[in-house]
């Protein structure tokens, strides 16, 4: 009977992952041959748009990843960002090094500073993390602003040169896009890929009860450090297509306001899933243009921060688990709807909704 | 052969009140320990003593000879202790095969990372996740989520999280909280049927349960050791009729 047991189990675990990898792998394949053929369609606007949005949800991945699978909420991803940005604009403009030596430094020193910020910010968690995050945003801030003879000060470095590669130059719109495109999908699927090892499982129960994990004999810290160096990895790599992309680097990138769009882009993707920080990067990049565009238009000013707020507070209203995380309830409405338009025989709309919404999925 | 738990003279004050006041202990290899007491005696604090979850205020507690006083949890989880909660503790979103993989997959090393190293040995994981379900009957859950579980079955998975093949020492806290008489069957049945390698301390207010799965018993009162012995002698002692059985009760 146990033997009985033992092969339905493997059987059907490796079923489900047989017929989930099919379809993921299908998906990815559709979706990346849009992303990379849309050059032939789009104008330059909108594919610095799609750069720009790819660039912020990377870096709102990079805090997903903290806060959905390490319940981690962090404020200092955009200082990862601003390192990464620096040790490229420093040592690329200012000291004439090739982007081949800056570029891989550039994530180092991201992946570094995460890793000095996480010695001191793993030990406190919940309010008291995101406040130690928010700190150490204010100081790497702080210390950009005024170690002038560095870092320029409140300029910053300007005219950095985007490098060549395979002979496009990556400060041009369209090669820009597509190498964006490769380190997003990339990222993405490498770090999908490490949260359904049991590396992942051991920081979704780290997330849930780290105090059962301790007693279970895990090294809790020590494995919420590692998340956070990752994590500063993936908001270095933002860092470095974001310095090719503005062609400047100054203290902003580590304001409040550019890490309140990526904690935006996260929650309207929603922090439960990776996808949903690339997908909420686009959409809020978008929504920001769209609106500043249509004030402009039809009341002759720049105020848009007011529209883009309302809109967030029904996005997150509506929708508090982010649009790709949607609950329970919005996925029973949204089928009923589907099932009719597609009538009641298609099946496809009418399939059981998968998980509950709330957990994250490693997508 | 080293005791498999000794504790000598272990106290722990919260400010001005002790807890656990100079407790003395010793324990064999696969000896089944009940540990009784009233509300409030200590119990849970002496079991948090013994897991590393609170330092000691003085005393010296020694795990299979080693002294583990200052060791921190994980540590002490590392040479075989292991411990359940009065309230279960589950990975609510994860399956039961989940919950007893990372039960598997904690305990197996010294400090290790989960990246890789566990890549490579998921397999035999596995292999150990089933095994464990069958120890505490939940071969049959094993794609079930935790929360979907009854409270029954939900106190099996607590102990089976705790049930590494490493395990040496298993300190239960309260195992039968909340369940009904044949669930308390089943469970009684499960720990009875648990390897003689394994030593288990039992919180257990279940006087029948404690008594029928233990050949020792230790009772506490006020954070104080007051009586220690085999099962009958303990419910015909007196002083523990007093202190724990509220005079004349009957209870076994």
């Amino acid at each position: 009977m146990h033997t009985e047991i033992r092969t339905s189990l493997n059987e059907r675990l490796a079923d489900t992952a047989r017929r989930g990898n099919r379809r993921d792998v299908t998906t990815a394949a559709v979706l990346m041959a849009l992303a990379v053929l849309y050059p032939l369609l789009g104008t330059t606007f909108q594919l610095q748009l799609l750069t720009s949005g790819l660039i912020t949800g990377m870096v709102a991945m990079s805090f997903s990843l903290l806060a959905g699978f390490g319940g981690m909420v962090s404020l200092a991803q955009m200082a990862f960002y601003g390192m990464a940005a620096y040790v490229v604009g420093i040592g690329g403009h200012d000291m004439g090094l090739p982007a081949l030596l800056t570029v891989p430094l550039a994530v180092l020193s991201a992946a570094v500073l995460a890793g000095l910020f996480g010695l001191i910010a793993v030990r406190s968690s919940g309010i008291y993390f995101l406040i130690m995050t928010l700190a150490l945003l204010q100081m790497f801030f702080g210390v950009a602003m005024q170690w002038q003879s560095v870092t320029g000060g409140y300029n910053g470095v300007a005219g950095i040169q985007a490098p060549e590669v395979a002979g496009f130059s990556l400060g041009d719109a369209a090669p820009l896009y597509l190498v964006t495109v490769i380190v997003a999908a990339a990222s993405y699927l490498g770090l999908r890929w490490l949260l359904r090892t049991p590396f992942g499982l051991t920081l979704q129960g780290i997330r849930d009860r780290p105090e059962r994990m301790r007693a279970l004999g895990f090294r809790v810290q020590l494995h919420r450090w590692l998340l956070m160096v990752l994590s500063g990895v993936i908001a270095g790599l933002a860092g470095v297509l974001g310095v090719y992309y503005h062609g400047v680097v100054s203290p902003d990138v580590a304001g409040l306001t550019a890490s309140l769009i990526v904690v935006l882009s996260a929650l309207v993707g929603g922090v439960s899933s990776l996808v949903g920080g690339l997908i909420g990067g686009i959409l809020v990049t978008v929504l920001i243009s769209v609106v500043s565009y249509l004030m402009q238009q039809w009341f002759g000013t720049s105020h848009y921060w007011t529209v883009v707020g309302l809109i967030f507070v029904v996005v997150v209203k509506n929708f508090p688990n982010g649009i790709f995380g949607v609950d329970a309830r919005t996925r029973r409405v949204l089928e009923r709807v589907l099932t009719r338009w597609t009538g009641a025989g298609s099946g496809d709309g009418a399939r059981a909704p998968a998980g509950n919404g709330t957990s994250p999925q490693t997508r | 052969m080293d005791a498999a738990l000794k504790l000598t003279g272990v106290s722990r004050q919260f400010g001005g009140i002790t807890a656990v006041s100079n407790v003395h202990l010793d324990l064999e290899p696969g000896e089944r320990c009940a540990l009784l007491g009233p509300n409030g005696a200590g119990k849970t604090t002496l079991f948090n003593l013994i897991a590393g979850d609170i330092p000691p205020s003085s005393g010296r507690i020694e795990l299979f000879g080693e002294d583990i006083t200052r060791h921190p949890v994980a540590a002490r989880v590392w040479r075989g202790l292991r411990r359940t909660y009065q309230k279960s503790a589950l990975f609510d979103n994860l399956s039961v095969a989940e919950n007893l993989f990372l039960g598997a997959l904690g305990p197996g090393g010294r400090g290790h990372l989960t990246v890789g190293r566990s890549l490579r040995s998921a397999r035999a994981r596995w292999a150990q996740v089933e095994h464990t379900a069958d120890m505490v009957g939940l071969s049959g859950h094993l794609t079930t989520t935790a929360a979907a579980l009854s409270h029954g079955e939900r106190r099996q998975l607590e102990i089976g999280l705790a049930l590494g093949e490493d395990a040496r020492m298993i300190l239960l806290d309260e195992p039968a909280a909340g369940l009904s008489p044949e669930e308390r069957a089943t469970l009684t049945g499960l720990l009875s049927g648990l390897s003689r390698d394994c030593s288990l301390v039992m919180i257990e207010h279940d006087m029948d349960m404690a008594l029928a799965l233990t050949e020792r018993v230790v009772v506490l009162s006020d954070g104080a050791l007051v009586a220690e012995g085999t099962p009958e002698q303990i419910v015909d002692d007196p002083l523990v009729r007093e202190v724990y059985l509220g005079g004349g009760g009957e209870a076994a």
